[in-house]
């Protein structure tokens, strides 16, 4: 308990020396009064009498330096004096200071952004359960065209590969295609092109993520041909829907079709 | 012939606290001259060695120093032993007592 309280003062002590300081120069001063006091109640002259209480307190330079070293933190103290004595020599100088600053504020903001987009795409974990199981499996690179007839810059799997793939439960525990796609939303105020994907019945339970209402897809609805199905994302819900929870079952046409939306 | 006695570390902590806890509240110098007195031997100190002792005590919070005057109306820092600081002392002085008598067993006894 004292330790602490001792620590926070010694810390207090090394930010704020001046309180300290005067404190003490006050004291030594009384001190030496009262020294001299007593020398020439014996008889000194007053010079004498100085020059004896001086001797008796010893050097009063190290007593304050001693009284320092006890009642701050030492290497923090020099730290404090350091950074004023280069403060003062940096303001003499402004053209060098201010290159300087600007080089050094280039310099981290550059590596700050930089680092940001990495740390964002590359380091941080998938914000699912388990991220490190998650695996993303590529095709060759693409002959084949794309979904809108061009060249596909996405590396495509052929669906014979996803088949297979699928059958290996032994090593994968779901395997989910996904095709993104945009479609546009009609029949509700202006309107919408929105941003989504194809994908396997599997893929919300491999996320882990439920919907928010109603339910994933079902693996029958994978089948080409069965009802068309939608899930919607909760921002598009909020935006475009009003968060209207009835809306489960109902018909929205997407791309001219009507596709039912299940979540 | 004296010769002057030089303190171990920490004990001057002990010596001040047990000083203050007797005389009551003194200012250094007072301290350092009746500290002189009552050892009868020219202890190892110049005066201004209290002050760190001084105010390693105070940020343990076992004294506390207030600003008054003396009788001949100078002003002085006076120093009081806090309770903080009596508990302490008692612990310090049993500690030092304990390894005082281990010392001379150690010494006295037959090697």
């Amino acid at each position: 308990m004292n330790t602490m309280r001792r620590f926070l003062l010694r810390l207090l002590n090394a930010f704020r020396p001046e309180v300290a300081e005067d404190d003490l120069a006050r004291e030594i001063n009384a001190h030496l009064a009262l020294l001299e006091d007593e020398y020439r109640r014996r008889g000194l002259s007053p010079e004498q009498a100085t020059l004896a209480a001086r001797r008796a307190i010893g050097s009063v330079a190290l007593a304050k330096d001693r009284h320092r070293d006890t009642r701050s933190i030492a290497w923090l103290d020099d730290l404090r004096r350091d950074v004023r004595l280069a403060a003062r020599v940096l303001a003499r100088s402004p053209g060098f200071t201010s290159v300087a600053l600007l080089t050094l504020a280039l310099g981290i903001g550059a590596t700050t952004a930089v680092f940001s987009v990495v740390e964002g795409v590359l380091l941080r974990p998938l914000p699912y359960p388990e991220p490190d199981r998650l695996v993303r499996v590529f095709g060759p690179p693409p002959t084949l065209a794309g979904i809108d007839g061009l060249p596909s810059r996405m590396i495509d799997l052929p669906s014979q590969t996803f088949e297979t793939l699928r059958l290996a439960d032994r090593a994968f525990s779901h395997v989910t295609g996904y095709m993104p796609t945009t479609m546009t939303l009609t029949g509700r105020g202006d309107a919408v092109r929105l941003v989504g994907s194809h994908v396997s019945a599997a893929a919300f339970p491999m996320f882990g993520v439920p919907p928010l209402i109603g339910r994933g897809f079902e693996p029958k609805e994978e089948a080409a041909g069965a009802d068309a199905v939608v899930i919607l994302s909760e921002a598009a819900w909020r935006r475009y829907f009003n968060a209207d929870a009835s809306l489960i079952g109902q018909l929205i046409v997407l791309d001219g079709r009507g596709e039912s939306s299940s979540a | 012939m004296s010769e002057r006695v030089e303190l171990l570390q920490g004990t001057l902590d002990l010596i001040v606290l047990r000083a203050l806890s007797t005389m009551g509240p003194q200012h250094a110098y007072g301290l350092a001259s009746r500290l002189e007195q009552v050892a009868e031997h020219p202890l190892m100190l110049n005066q201004g060695t209290l002050y760190p002792a001084l105010v390693r005590l105070e940020q343990k919070g076992w004294i506390k120093g207030t600003w008054q005057r003396t009788e001949s109306n100078r002003e002085a820092k006076y120093y009081a032993i806090t309770k903080a600081g009596t508990r302490a002392l008692d612990k310090q002085a049993e500690r030092w007592r304990r390894l005082a008598g281990l010392v001379d067993k150690l010494l006295l006894g037959d090697a």
